[in-house]
């Protein structure tokens, strides 16, 4: 017979290897830029900012099951804001990290509230349209320069952007791991997911949740939308507004598994891995899209738990290419 | 006066087009609770196909129209049943898991077209690009008017069908109620791969038409994504009727926005008018959706 | 404890509930029955604010409850189970019950701690680490039970907790809704077998259409007229 006290503890595992593991690789990510070339550091603070990205949309779209296709909105305030505060208004570079997170998850909050109350397909489109009207603003406002973009005062130390990056990642998984993978907060999250209206019945406040998971969900989007545009010194509208911004996060975080603590990460530098492999070899090339387009459609068919559930998979997926033939040919009915 | 008049009735000819796009489109929803995200590449590729026909064997591009359906039609047919496991099953979330799926399905066009054939833009024309038709106070381009004459008469001939024939009636009563309908003996997957190749034929044959009105270039998807999702979202998702309504009036907001304001804030109306749409009247303009 | 007012709704025309006025005191354990669509599971939703009613009343310990959100009903003691299961399905059967302890558990330990003796109280103990979708039928009627438990509720609503059990599992259910109301939980039972129902309450309402045509101890009920020709007899002539 159990007590109850050892149902409470997590499953035995020794904390030494993970820990080894966990300074490894910490002190692998900060020595980084002391070992590798320029060029590796740009390749590295890319995977950092998109791995930052893809979790920042696991929270509302995995955790919660609120796909929002229109999360490269807070990514383009972000940079937009931080970009006209820095220009127009002269404020430090922290400074404006800081509003851009805040004003983002503001927003996100303030339009969170009706357009939460919408499910599944719905959701996905009224987020879908925002962003897009986001963006359309930014192209007719006089501010952001309209289509022709905004330069910001270029500051190039790729360094300072590689540490400035991993440190907002960091957090990002910091706060999901406490807050989401740790914490009641988390755990209302899923209960959303998995049935929205048993999880209001046991007395989970289902609109005040889901609002601070929206506005969470962008403020990271927001600061590091704002570390790009400094980055990168020239920002428009298609670069940073752009609706593949919110299509990677998407991908990355089905590629990695939704709703796992890992995955985004895993997604992000698998996807980064096989965009910049193909820049290497075929130089600027559109064809990475058909290999994003064929791994979404993969992991939708046969891997619905993304690499994740792959390696805590039960059972074979259909990923023979004889056992998938088979499978279609039975299916096609004339 | 005349300026007004030639807005409107241009409005009213763009409209005729989407409409044929969005009445299969909201029946997909309507049926498989899909939200195709490749409605745009179904409108590319067959703007492409007119090209490439046109191009290898000659002719007008209009003769290809039966061609075009029927391939298209084959092409939906065959990819269903991918369509169908990603949108049913243990799947736990299966529209949202359709949603991702069509969106990859138009990833993976859209790069396929561009890495195909670049960025170039084409164009074909046909015996009635350059002509034009008068009509007492306005002369319209006779190929604008041949494209609202295809879409209404596509568009007759569907409701029709929908109305009219047994099979018809089995699709509505799916996309009123699936579990119902497939207790009263409706074969409902059937139902659904018809729903889907028949939506694929009829956009990749707008496609046709879109691509001789005005060009043809890989990323021009896009922006029939938006108007397909514009006049389903307010027609009211899976509401056939309304889409003639909400077809109409965006080829008029489009047109008069572009006339009257700037052409630089039609796409910004678009998605306005559809955000607000959707948080005051989820079910469409009309109500009457699902 | 619970107490409603002329509570009346109605959907797209047809009136669901038509002035039900009902009164359950404290400690009590009342049967809610009727045929199909008399609006038990329509009452059910009224008391836990998942809609308004059209007019009339909800009072929860001479508290007027009517058009509060569920989680706040929720969490003033209301518990209520799914006549349908509806588990977190991806979630272990411990952080499921743990879900509705967050109502008075700051933290996930706190949580869980309390979960888990529910899970005892009601049996599932052995499972909670099991994953939800791993579980039977029983055990997940049984689970509903915990989950709406972990909330701390002075009243519970049950809805056809019974529906599906084997003749053995409805004998367990009786005995651990008995064990419930023990704890000093009132109680409103809906259900179809007729047998539980019966050895279980002490005041059984009948509703049909809508409206309350009997309310009674059930030595009486079982032999009302009106109740057996609106429900009682129905149900007996199909069962033979």
């Amino acid at each position: 017979m159990t007590t109850p006290a050892a149902e409470v503890q997590s499953p035995a595992r020794s904390a030494a290897p993970r820990l080894t593991l966990g300074a490894l690789l910490a002190a692998a990510l900060l020595l980084l830029p002391f070992t590798v070339s320029s060029f590796w550091i740009r390749i590295a603070t890319e995977v950092l900012l998109w791995a930052g990205l893809a979790q920042s949309w696991n929270i509302i779209g995995g955790y919660t099951g609120y796909l929002s296709f229109g999360h490269g909105a807070f990514f383009g305030l972000g940079a937009y804001v931080t970009g006209i505060g820095m220009t127009v208004l002269g404020w430090p570079f922290a400074a404006g990290l800081v509003v851009s997170g805040v004003l983002a998850a503001a927003l996100a909050a303030a339009i969170g509230y009706p357009t939460l109350r919408l499910r599944g397909a719905y959701f996905a489109i009224a987020t879908w349209a925002f962003g897009e009207m986001l963006r359309q603003v930014a192209t007719v406002l006089e501010v952001t320069g309209g289509a022709f973009g905004m330069r910001l005062p270029a500051f190039l130390n790729l360094p300072f952007f590689y540490y400035v990056t991993l440190g907002t990642s960091a957090l990002v998984y910091l706060t999901t791991y406490l807050l989401l993978e740790r914490s009641p907060f988390g755990y209302k999250l899923l209960a959303i997911r998995e049935h929205e209206e048993a999880a209001e019945m046991v007395g989970v406040n289902t609109v005040a949740v889901k609002v601070n998971a929206f506005a969470l969900s962008a403020f990271f989007p927001g600061v590091l939308g704002g570390i790009y545009a400094y980055w990168l010194t020239y920002i428009h509208p298609d670069s940073v507004l752009g609706g593949i911004i919110t299509d990677l996060m998407v991908v990355m975080v089905f590629l990695g598994g939704m709703g796992t603590f890992w995955g985004p990460l895993l997604g992000a530098f698998l996807v980064q891995l096989v965009s910049r492999s193909l820049w290497l070899v075929w130089g600027e090339s559109t064809l990475y899209l058909v290999i994003i387009g064929a791994a979404i459609c993969v992991v939708v068919l046969f891997m619905p738990g993304g690499i994740v559930g792959l390696l805590e998979g039960r059972r074979a997926p259909l990923l023979a290419p004889r056992a998938a033939w088979r499978w279609w040919r039975e299916r096609v009915r004339w | 006066m005349e300026l007004f008049l030639q807005t409107l009735i241009d409005g009213a000819l763009i409209g005729g087009l989407i409409i044929v796009v969005g009445v299969g489109f909201s029946l997909c929803f309507g049926v498989m609770h899909i939200v195709d995200f490749a409605v745009g590449e179904w409108v590319m590729l067959g703007a492409y196909t007119a090209y490439w026909l046109v191009r290898y064997l000659g002719q007008d591009p209009m003769i290809y129209l039966p061609l075009i359906f029927a391939l298209f039609f084959a092409a939906g047919w065959l990819i269903y049943p991918l369509i169908y496991r990603a949108v049913s099953g243990r799947r736990h979330h299966p529209a949202l898991m359709g949603l991702v799926f069509t969106f990859g399905l138009s990833t993976l066009a859209k790069g396929g077209a561009l890495s195909a054939w670049g960025y170039h833009v084409r164009s074909v024309s046909t015996w009635l690009s350059g002509q034009s038709v008068s009509l007492g106070v306005t002369t319209l381009p006779a190929l604008r008017l041949a494209g609202f004459v295809f879409g209404v008469l596509t568009t007759v001939l569907f409701m029709i069908f929908l109305y009219g024939t047994r099979l018809g009636v089995s699709i509505r009563a799916t996309a009123q109620d699936r579990e119902t309908a497939a207790l009263l003996g409706v074969d409902v997957r059937r139902v659904g791969a018809l729903v889907y190749a028949t939506y694929a034929g009829l956009t990749g044959m707008t496609g046709v038409l879109i691509g001789a009105l005005f060009s043809i270039h890989a990323a021009m998807g896009a922006k029939y994504v938006i108007f397909a999702f514009f006049v389903v979202v307010l027609a009211g998702m899976g509401y056939v009727p309304g889409v003639i309504v909400a077809g109409l009036l965006l080829g008029l907001i489009q047109s008069f926005v572009g006339v009257y304001i700037s052409g630089r804030y039609t796409l910004f109306a678009l998605f306005l008018l559809m955000y607000v749409s959707l948080l005051v009247a989820p079910r469409g303009i009309l109500r009457r959706g699902l | 404890m619970l107490e409603t007012q002329n509570l009346t709704k109605s959907f797209g025309g047809i009136l669901a509930l038509d002035g039900l006025s009902l009164t359950v005191s404290a400690g009590a354990i009342v049967g809610l029955i009727g045929p199909n669509g008399s609006g038990k599971t329509t009452f059910f939703n009224l008391v836990t604010g998942v809609y308004p009613p059209d007019r009339g009343q909800v009072r929860f310990r001479g508290r007027v409850i009517t058009g509060l959100r569920p989680h706040r009903i929720a969490r003033l003691g209301i518990g209520r189970t799914f006549q349908i299961p509806a588990p977190f399905v991806k979630m272990t059967v411990l952080d499921n019950v743990a879900v509705g302890a967050f109502v008075h558990a700051g933290t996930m330990t706190a949580a869980r701690r309390s979960a888990a003796e529910i899970l005892e109280f009601v049996g599932l103990a052995a499972k909670a680490r099991e994953p939800v979708s791993q579980v039977t039928l029983e055990d997940r009627k049984r689970l509903e039970l915990a989950r709406a438990l972990a909330t701390r509720p002075e009243l519970l609503l049950l809805d056809e907790v019974m529906a599906g059990l084997n003749p053995a599992e409805v004998r367990a259910a009786v005995e651990l809704i008995r064990a419930i109301r023990a704890r000093g939980i009132t109680i409103v039972v809906v259900e179809h077998v007729m047998d539980a129902i019966l050895s279980l309450c002490e005041r059984i309402v009948v509703l049909d259409g809508g409206r309350k045509i009997a309310e009674d101890v059930p030595e009486r009920i079982v032999t009302d007229e009106a109740v057996i020709r609106a429900y009682l007899g129905e149900r007996r002539r199909a069962a033979h």
